[in-house]
């Protein structure tokens, strides 16, 4: 599995549409593709991929995702969600051979979503809990390489330099896009990124 | 207690303050309470305080190293644990206060093992444990947590 995280220092820039557009790409040519929602202050995902249904579920407060998997987690709570619960699959034409699953941030726009997101933020904030975060997001990422066996993640990451960004194109990618307009703060700010990204330590995966 | 008070006092005192502290976080721990990883941090300081004034061949010297880094898992600081451990062995511990060591740090390696099952299962919670390391050790820190 490769994993390629969608990364842009500021927002506008056509990002998550790039994100979407490049997951059918891949399924349409035969690969097997998840998509993975990591812009949780801002998830957009579910519009471009899922459609009306997917959005009335989220605007029900039916559509579970990473926001509800990290919480679970991270809350050492006894009921663990399954994968199969949080990947949605995204239907593609007839005679594709490729497969396309969406995990999505959780059902934004519901309030439900943002009350979990906050719930989210204080694990984080807990002492000790912002540590917890890479542990879990690999997880999620190891996780999505078992049960689902695609060829290609795609990880659409926060705006700006966050936690939640950093390790999305350190920690989890293998390879990052990295998308910017021409104005001179955007320029000035993705300089400073991709320098970064030069430098971090890099996972060494040992006996895998 | 201030920390200079902490600092100055003695064995004995120090062993009443772990004790009554060990019981809050024992408490704490089985009520569930936010506030478990901090009761266990003040554990620790008592431990490492107690370490600092027994020398670690003596029984108190090892029941105090062992403790702190026990504390330090219990508090979730495994790294903090980890290195704890690394200089109590390098200070010259019993080899049976040793082999506790060992043991309490695999016991929470496993622990960890069942709630990132995936993690364990592709063998990369090790990895992760050294990229963490590196990544702590890293003097130049754009992204928060990952460099």
């Amino acid at each position: 599995m490769k994993t390629i995280a969608f990364y842009s220092y500021k927002g506008g820039v056509g990002r998550t549409l790039l994100v979407a557009n490049t997951a059918q790409f891949l399924a349409l040519s035969g690969c097997k593709v998840v998509v993975l929602d990591l812009d949780l202050e801002a998830p957009g995902l579910h519009y471009k991929l899922g459609g009306g249904d997917l959005v009335c579920r989220a605007e029900g407060g039916q559509l579970l995702g990473v926001v509800n998997f990290l919480n679970t987690l991270l809350s050492q709570s006894q009921e663990q969600l399954h994968l199969s619960e949080l990947a949605v699959p995204i239907g593609l034409p007839l005679g594709s051979t490729g497969s396309l699953r969406l995990i999505a941030a959780g059902s934004a726009p519901a309030q439900s979503y943002w009350d979990s997101l906050g719930l989210l933020t204080r694990l984080l904030h807990e002492p000790g809990g912002a540590g917890q975060l890479p542990d879990a997001l690999l997880e999620l990422q190891a996780g999505i390489e078992a049960e689902f066996l695609p060829d290609y993640l795609l990880v659409d990451s926060r705006t700006g330099i966050t936690e939640l960004g950093g390790l999305a194109t350190s920690l989890l990618a293998d390879q990052v896009v990295c998308l910017t307009h021409l104005a001179q703060e955007a320029l000035s700010g993705t300089k400073v990124v991709l320098d970064a990204l030069r430098r971090v330590p890099r996972l060494q995966y040992q006996g895998v | 207690m201030t920390e200079s008070l902490r600092s100055s006092a003695t064995e004995d005192e120090l062993d009443i303050l772990v004790s009554v502290a060990i019981r809050r976080a024992e408490v704490l721990a089985e009520e569930g309470d936010p506030g478990t990883p901090a009761a266990w941090r003040e554990v620790r300081l008592y431990e490492e305080l107690l370490s600092r004034i027994t020398a670690p061949t003596t029984v108190e010297g090892g029941v105090a190293r062992v403790g702190a880094v026990y504390a330090a898992l219990a508090a979730g600081d495994r790294l903090d644990a980890e290195e704890l451990a690394e200089k109590y062995r390098a200070e010259g511990l019993t080899d049976e206060r040793r082999a506790r060591l060992d043991t309490i740090l695999t016991e929470d390696f496993t622990r960890r093992g069942r709630r990132y099952r995936y993690l364990w299962q592709t063998g990369r919670l090790a990895a992760l444990d050294d990229w963490k390391n590196k990544s702590r050790t890293e003097t130049t820190r754009v992204f928060p947590l990952a460099a």
